[in-house]
This record gives structure tokens, sequence and C-alpha cells, in this order.
């Protein structure tokens, strides 16, 4: 253990250096009496002076003047002892001095009281106690120091040794708190500023605060009243001088400066506002430097950004999931489906086991061309649906096309006892469409007319123009009664044949409605009784 | 006696296919799935190959493309595939016909034979000098001295009228013509209320020379417009 840090040492340091204080105090004062009283003057005079001492004294043994005998043989020793002693004590300060603040068993400079009282209090209290005990203890003493009140002299010493030892403590308080560091922290001038300073703040922030919640006016209001009250005072009080204009001039330039950087940072804001608005979702809006209104809007403007970016990204995840799934299931479905079809077809084709077995095969033959059609209508029905098609505009002829799907569907028409009956005027009807979309729709119709409609009538199949539009309709006289309606009946897998025996899926007209919604053109059917209608609007495209 | 290589992950299609083909007098290799269609292809003599494209492993499309490096049989696709992309891109890495599942077996027949036909045909023709008056549009020979149409070198009967059609069409390979057009170039007259005959007579040539009228691939309908006669190499 450091001799530094043991308290025995300390206490022992401490005591010494009071005991020795004093005695020092008291050679030192002895020597200066002893100066004083011309101890050490030169020559022959002196001793000769001392002669007569003693021999006075030796007749007078009683006589104070005994002291000042006694001593005179000492009166170079003294002086001597005193430096030494002094000596002593420097070295024991030191000590003190290297041993404050540490503490037995610990590395750390410990603060004990009255290390912990702010310094300049401490300096004060001490300061006016060595002042007073100074003014009332040393000061009567010290005029007049002789040998003769040798008495006089140990109070003296006695008296000088206490502010001595405050003077220590002082010192060794010093010491102790710039090896803590807090020697400067730890005064009262130091805590009061400290607290104004966090008044401060606290206000600032305050301020701060109320105005940046203020609404976007209020704020305008005040800074531009804030700046011509300003204006005003600096103008009445130097009464327009030169001072004034200077000063007015430069408020001015600060105020421009500040507009045209409000005004910068809003051209940055529109522009970023334009990109986004274009389309363009990735672009960000440097908000860095803006004051913070604006800031806060960039902010927003870059979030609507990525907001919508992310919006997009999903919408097109889900759309691309849609279309792998229609190509993915459509494609499982379909290849077993081509071995029924094929296996089907070989059975037809074996030589029959019996009559029943041929009717089975028959019926299974059937059944799969079902399901083959059934697959393709489900699959072009999602696709029309979901916009998956991919839709060439052009100039169309709707009289060209009606009659070019009429022909097509001539043969059936003869088998099922149907005649086709066109009405269309002499001039071509053009109309923006997708000629092979819209020959899906007619086949549909058509497709239905050959299965469902009554054999032996007529079927009327028409182009007019009616103002702006070309329409395309289809009429015939149904087989079955059509105890249904017009929005049942396009509803998808619902059939006029409610007992859903012949051949159809009842995805015909729902795909057809698709279709023609795909191309901009409006598709409707009304029955009335046995009459079916379906019609076909498009916009008459101009001519060229 | 020709050589088909019959290529498709579903066995059953497969042995199907196979029954069809022996029928008609073809001798068939099987293939389950691309690698093993390019290994029968090194090792024996095939004279076409009908490739299915979704395959593991090697799938049909990089058979073909693997194939038409070193031949150029006749290379058929059937697949459930039936997207006009899809079609497209087999088409354009080297297939030369296109079918989709579920499919006619007869009409796979009678693709199957045309192509041959043409494989061996275009062998022969090599040599041969074509004459000024014939018109030949991918296997589509008309002979205005001789009044023949011939599909592959087998004939193919048309009326007069559907003649004059057809010549008109393969003499503008590639020209839409409406009907009305049609009918003042073949009858003479001028078009009034007679567009219906023309489409019925375009519809009964497209019965006698494709193999598929409802999917023509020689005289195509472009709906609304009119009708073309496609020009050589496309589908």
């Amino acid at each position: 253990m450091k001799l530094t840090h043991s308290l025995g040492a300390k206490i022992t340091a401490i005591f010494l250096l009071t005991l020795l204080i004093g005695i020092a105090f008291f050679g030192t004062s002895l020597t200066i009496a002893m100066i004083n009283d011309g101890f050490y003057s030169e020559g022959a005079e002196a001793e000769q002076r001392f002669q007569e001492y003693q021999d006075t004294v030796n007749e007078y043994a009683w006589n104070a003047d005994m002291a000042e005998v006694k001593l005179f043989p000492f009166r170079y020793t003294i002086p001597i002892l005193a430096c030494i002693e002094w000596l002593c004590c420097a070295a024991l300060f030191l000590f003190l001095l290297c041993a404050a603040g540490h503490r037995a068993g610990r590395e750390e400079v410990m603060l004990n009281t009255q290390d912990k009282l702010p310094f300049d209090l401490y300096l004060l209290a001490a300061g006016s106690a060595v002042i007073i005990m100074y003014k009332w203890l040393v000061d009567p003493f010290v005029y007049d120091m002789t040998v003769r009140r040798i008495e006089q002299l140990v109070l003296l010493s006695a008296a000088l040794t206490l502010p001595s030892l405050i003077v220590f403590a002082c010192c060794m308080t010093f010491a102790t708190r710039i090896k803590a560091g807090t020697l400067l922290r730890n005064t009262v001038v130091y805590l009061v500023l400290r607290l104004c300073w966090r008044v401060l703040c606290w206000m600032g922030r305050g301020i701060r605060t109320i105005f940046r919640n203020l609404p976007l006016l209020w704020k305008t209001i005040l800074g531009y009243g804030a700046y011509a009250l300003v204006m005003l005072l600096v103008c009445q009080a130097t009464y327009f001088s030169a001072m004034a204009s200077l000063f007015w001039i430069g408020l001015n330039m600060t105020a421009l400066l500040l507009l045209c950087f409000v005004t910068l940072q809003l051209s940055r804001l529109k522009e970023g506002a334009k990109r986004i608005a274009e389309g363009d979702l990735s672009h960000h809006v440097p908000t860095e430097y803006m004051f913070y209104e604006l800031k806060r809007h960039g902010d927003n403007l870059n979030s609507i950004g990525e907001g919508m970016t992310r919006a997009v990204e999903e919408r097109m995840k889900s759309e691309r999931l849609k279309t792998e799934l229609i190509t993915n299931v459509s494609h499982d479905i379909k290849t077993p489906l081509t071995s029924i079809l094929n296996y089907v077809d070989l059975l037809k084709k074996e030589p029959q086991a019996s009559e029943t077995a041929g009717e089975y095969i028959a019926v299974l033959d059937r059944q799969a061309h079902r399901l083959k059609k059934l697959t393709e209508d489900v699959l072009e029905a999602s696709k029309a649906a979901t916009g998956n098609i991919k839709v060439e505009l052009m100039r169309t002829d709707a009289v060209e096309l009606l009659r070019q799907c009429l022909a097509e569907y001539e043969e059936r028409f003869c088998a099922a006892g149907l005649t086709a009956v066109v009405q269309t005027p002499g001039a071509v009807q053009p109309i923006l469409a997708d000629g092979r979309l819209l020959w899906r729709v007619f086949d549909n119709l058509l497709g239905n007319i050959a299965k469902y409609a009554q054999p032996g009538t007529r079927v009327y199949a028409g182009v007019t123009r009616e103002g702006t539009d070309v329409v395309i309709s289809l009429k015939n006289v149904s087989r079955d009664a059509l105890n249904i309606s017009e929005e049942e009946l396009m509803e998808r897998f619902v059939r006029g044949d409610s007992a859903r025996t012949s051949e159809g899926s009842g995805l015909g007209l729902s795909i057809a409605r698709s279709l023609t919604e795909l191309q901009s053109g409006r598709f409707g059917i009304a029955i009335d009784c046995d009459l079916f209608k379906a019609e076909l609007r498009f916009a008459a495209a101009e001519e060229n | 006696m020709y050589n088909i290589l019959i290529c498709d992950d579903d066995r059953d299609i497969v042995a199907a296919l196979k029954i069809y083909l022996t029928a008609e007098g073809y001798h068939t290799f099987e293939a389950y799935n691309g690698r093993e269609a390019l290994d029968i292809l090194s090792r024996e003599t095939v004279h076409l190959a009908l490739l299915d494209i979704m395959m593991p492993g090697m799938d049909g499309l990089a058979a073909t493309t693997a194939l038409r490096e070193k031949s150029n049989i006749p290379v058929i696709l059937l697949t459930a595939k039936s997207e006009d992309a899809d079609k497209v891109l087999g088409l354009s890495i080297g297939a030369d016909d296109y079918v989709t599942k579920p499919f006619n077996p007869m009409e796979v027949i009678a693709r199957v034979r045309s192509q041959l036909r043409r494989y061996t045909m275009l062998g022969g023709m090599s040599g041969m000098e074509k004459k000024s008056s014939v018109i030949s549009i991918d296997g589509v020979e008309i002979d205005d001295d001789a009044k023949t149409v011939t599909l592959d070198g087998e004939p193919v009967n048309l009326t007069p009228i559907e003649y004059s059609i057809l010549k008109l069409l393969m003499e503008n390979a590639g020209k839409v013509f409406s009907s009305a057009r049609i009918y003042e170039l073949v009858w003479k007259d001028p078009a009034w209320g007679a567009e219906n005959t023309v489409a019925v007579h375009i519809r009964h040539i497209r019965e006698k020379l494709e193999i598929n009228p409802a999917e023509p691939r020689y005289l195509k309908v472009v709906w609304g417009q009119g009708y073309k006669f496609e020009k050589g190499g496309k589908r």
C-alpha cells in the first residue's frame, strides 16, 4: 500500500505539520525579535552590551531579561533550526499534497466533505476566516517583537498556526479538486451559469415548438411583422441617418435572400411533384436543406412516390401470377384431355365388343369433346375478363365482317334448317375493332343460333347506322322457351337450357360481352318471348 | 417407309400417336424427353420429328434448336401451349408446323403427310426448272397452262370460279382483297349484293385446300377486311 494512501500516515503528517509549523513560526518570530533587538549587529559594541546584560542578570537573577541572555549564544542556531523546520514543513506539505484525495484501498480520487463544497464559497469562507484571525490574533503582536516579551512570541506563533492550517486545508482541497477534475465545475459561478444556460435552452425549445405548430399563415404574418417592426424601430431610433440606411439595406438583402431560397425550394418541390405525376415514381425530392415546412412537403411527396411504386409493383405481381395460373392450369388440364380424346377415338375404331359398348363409347366421345370445348371456353373467358388479350384495333368494315361470318356458318345453318337474311346498307361501315376478336364474338353468337334456334325459321343479321354508332344485330327465334331474364342469361355458366343437357358451357355470351368491351364496344341482348336479339354497338370510325 | 420420331413426356400420348402412325404405314421411334430425342436422332435415320414443348430435362424448343444445327428434317411441335406468342416462338426457332393439344389425330396425320411430301419433293425438285406459268407458294402450286392446282404434289379439284379466285389471290400473294373487289375482278361485274357468294366460294376453297379449314394456313381470312393468300414462309 502506497504511503500516500494510508490514512495513518496522513494523520501523522497533519499532526507533525501542525507541530512543526508552530515551532517554525516560533523560531522565525524569535529570529525576527533577535534581529529587532540587535543580536546580529556587528562588533564589540554588541559584545559589550551583552556583557553588561550578563552582569545585570547575575546580579538580579529574576530579571526578565534572562531570556535574552540565555538566547544570545544560540543566536545563530535558532535561525538554522527554524530553516530546518520550515524545510520539514515544506516536505510534509508536499507529502500531504500528494496524498490529498487518495484513500486506502482505492485507485481513484475520492472527495471528502470539504471537497464537495463549491470552491469559490470555500475560498471565501477560508479567506475571511484567515483575515479575521489575522486581525484579531496576530496583528496586535506583530509590531513589537522583542526577545524580552517571549511569551508574546509564543502566543504569536500559536495565533499564526491556525490561519496557516486553514491555508493548508485550502491547498489540500485545491489539490484534490485538480486531481478529480472538479475544480471549476464545483464552483458557484459555474453552477449558476449552467442553470441559466439550461433555462435558455428550454425556453428556446419551447419557442421552436410553438413556432413549428403555428399554421403557415401565422408564421408568415409574424415573420413579416417582426421585420417591419424592427425596420420601424431602427428608423425611429436613428432618424433615418446613414446608419439606418445601411441597416435597412442589410435587412432587406437578408429578407430577399431568404425569399429566393424559399422560392428555389418551392421550385424543387414543384419539379419533384411533376415528375411523380408523370409516372417517374422513383424520383426523390432532395429535402436536406429545406425549411421545416417545405421539408415536410418534400417528405410527403417522396412517400407518395414510394407508396405508388409499391402499389404498382404489387399490382404487376398479381397480374403476372394470374397469367401464370391461367397458362399452367390450362396446360395441365389439356394434356390428359388429349389422351382421353385419342384413346376414345381409337376405341371407336376397334371392333365393337357389343352394341352397348358402342353406345358407351359414343357417350365418352361426346362428353370428352364437350370437356374440351369447356376448357377452351373457360380459358378464353378468364383471359377476356382479365384483359389478358392483346387487342389490335384497326379500321374494319362491319358489313364485310358480317358476311364473312355468315359464310362460315352457311352449312351449319343449312343443316339446322335456318335461313339467313342479311340487311345491310350499301355503303361500307367502318369501325375500329380487332377483326380476330370480333370473329370470335360472332362465332359464339352464330354458334348459339345454330344450336338453339327453332328449325325452319329465318335468322336476321343486319348492320345499321344510328347517329355516330354502327349497330350490328342478330335476331332469331328460340327453339325452347326462354324463361330467364337478360342479365341472368349473360352470367357465366348460365344456360338457356336449364336442364343443361345439350352441348354448351354457358360461357359463350359472357365471353362475347368481355371481348366486345375489350374493343370499346357495347354488347347487349334482348329477350322478347321467343325472339332473341343480340346487338353490338361500336363508334363509327372516321372516313379516310 | 419413313421413320418418325415421337417425343412427349406423357407416355399415353406417345402410345396413341404410335398406333395412329403405324396404322398409316410409318415406322416410329419413341422418346420421352429432349435428350432422348437428340440421342435417337444421332443414332438413327429419322425423316420427321413430332416434339412436345413442355418436357422435363430438355424441352421441345431447346431440342428443336439443337436439332436444327445438324439436320433440316421437318419438325412438328405438338403442345398444349396455344397462345399466339407460343406459336410464333416455336415456328421462328425452326419448327415447320405447330399443332395444339387436344389435337385431332387425323389432322396430325394429314400434317405429317404434308410435311413429308414437302421434304421429299424439295429434294426431288431441286434439279428441275420452273415453268413461267407456274406459281408455287409453300407447297401449293398453280399451273396456269394446265389449269391445275396441286398441294404438295397431290392434285386438288377446284371449280372454275374457285380456280380464278385462287389464282387472283396467289398472283398477289400477301395482298388483302375485299369480297367486293374479288367479285369485280373475277365475275367482271360491279359488286352489288353478291358479297355472300364470294365468302361462300372462299370457304369451299379452304375446305378443299387446307388440312384444317378452321385454322387456314394458305387462304387467310382478314376479318372485316377481306381475304389474302399467305406469302411463302409465314404461317
